[in-house]
């Protein structure tokens, strides 16, 4: 460039006339203003233009993609990301930018995608989302002992013991006297007063006995005063097979049934 | 020692060597200047303007066909982008100009510096012109900034355009003719 061209009338073109003879005021005009020109530093301009240029990525379209092809996919990749970014802003033909963008956006999916499997998996490992059937039979473990022992104190008892299930029919037959109910209770298995009668005689078996601590525990201290008169509580059913074996020594079933 | 045609830099640079850019900037840097000021106004404004129209034009070096000067290009981008930015600081340049006189005789070269009040003058009518010129519509705007501030032929804005040369007279015709009708209140210089 040599400077402003000279403005002549034919790069108007059409004819001459009031109109045009205007427009070259306003031509000179301008010519005027483009001739007051200070000087400028055209080297410290390069400088500035060129730190300027430093962190821009390439201008070839997928240009993001060089820092993978320098430093490997490892080391350029984060570099590739940022000047796909920095690619996808404005100022950028648009083909640049579309393929800029998309490859953020792969890259995103791509982190979120592995950051929710791996939160998944951690959370898993970590039995998050494992069910609760685990804790719960903890719990069970922990009641049942409280009772089994007890059946398990006398072995001929855990025979009868599924004879008190017919105890709500003794209680349908205490309609007459509530009194006879407590001898059925007492009895466990027994669902007839008679039983009771042959308890207080000494001469009936042992089971008699055993029977008053298989139904149940909590009716086990009063029915067990109620017969023997030897006192103590559901525990003591015991002492009511040693005292079976006092009077067992008149029969012989009595003593089998103390052991 | 041969000078490197601009596409064959163009070409380095797009290969991956952006130091090769450099050529380009230091070979058309002063006109990118001088025309950014020519609509501006102010120096310091105008190497802002000719920073950004280097950069915007390094992003976009993909898309330069090379059918034209590199320089006619350049200037394109620089008259563009000097227009917008005189748009955006249209009303604070009045203001500037009338409460910062030193602003206005500092802009002044030298040589005319010592006749004040022909400086002055000359000013004055400069940021009318400059006004003027800023007040055009698209595409009258743009091929008379081409002319007159960027320094290009009509055949060259023709080619950078995509236009016919005689839509290209015409446009600048019209666009002359409506400076001279937004400058004939004030008086010309």
């Amino acid at each position: 460039m040599s400077g402003p061209f000279l403005f002549g009338a034919d790069e108007l073109g059409g004819p001459d006339g009031p109109q045009v003879r205007g427009a070259l005021e306003a031509a000179r005009a301008l010519e005027q203003v483009a001739q007051d020109v200070p000087a400028s530093n055209p080297t410290a301009l390069s400088d500035r233009v060129m730190a300027a240029l430093a962190d821009e990525p390439s201008p070839v379209a997928g240009g993001f993609l060089l820092p993978l092809r320098r430093n490997g996919i490892l080391r350029g990749f984060a570099e590739s990301v940022r000047q796909a970014w920095v690619s996808s802003g404005r100022g950028r033909p648009a083909f640049a930018r579309a393929m800029a963008l998309a490859y953020v956006l792969v890259v995103a999916l791509a982190g979120v995608s592995l950051a929710g499997a791996a939160t998944f998996g951690a959370a898993g490992a970590l039995g998050v989302f494992a069910p609760r059937a685990t804790v719960a039979p903890s719990t069970d473990t922990t009641t049942t002992p409280e009772i089994k022992p007890l059946p398990e104190e006398s072995d001929e008892a855990s025979d009868e013991s599924a004879e008190p299930s017919e105890a709500p029919e003794a209680t349908e037959a205490p309609e007459a006297s509530p009194e006879e109910s407590e001898g059925t209770d007492h009895n466990g298995g027994g669902s007839e007063p008679e039983a009771s009668d042959d308890h207080g005689d000494n001469s009936g078996s042992g089971g008699g006995g055993d029977d008053g601590a298989g139904p149940g525990e909590t009716d086990g201290p009063d029915a067990t005063d109620d017969h023997s008169g030897s006192g103590g509580g559901g525990p003591a059913e015991t002492d009511d097979h040693s005292g079976s074996d006092d009077g067992g020594s008149g029969s012989g079933s009595g003593g089998g049934s103390g052991d | 020692m041969d000078v490197p045609d601009d596409l064959d830099v163009v070409r380095t640079v797009l290969a991956g060597d952006r130091e090769a850019f450099r050529v380009l900037v230091d070979r058309e840097s002063v006109a990118v200047v001088r025309a950014c000021y020519r609509i501006l106004g102010d120096m310091p404004e105008a190497e802002d303007v000719a920073q950004e129209t280097f950069v915007t034009a390094y992003r976009s070096l993909a898309t330069w066909r090379g059918d034209g000067p590199f320089g006619a290009w350049l200037a394109r981008i620089a008259v563009r982008l000097a227009v917008r930015q005189a748009g955006r600081r249209k009303s604070v340049a009045w203001v500037r100009s009338v409460s910062a006189p030193t602003d206005v005789l500092a802009a002044i070269p030298a040589g005319v510096r010592t006749q004040p009040e022909q400086a002055a003058l000359r000013a004055e009518s400069a940021t009318a012109t400059r006004r003027a010129l800023a007040g055009l519509s698209e595409p009258y705007r743009e091929v008379v900034a081409l002319r007159f501030f960027g320094e290009r032929s009509l055949e060259e804005i023709a080619t950078l355009t995509g236009r016919p040369l005689g839509t290209v007279k015409t446009h600048l015709r019209r666009g002359l003719i409506r400076m001279r009708e937004t400058l004939e209140p004030g008086g010309m210089a």
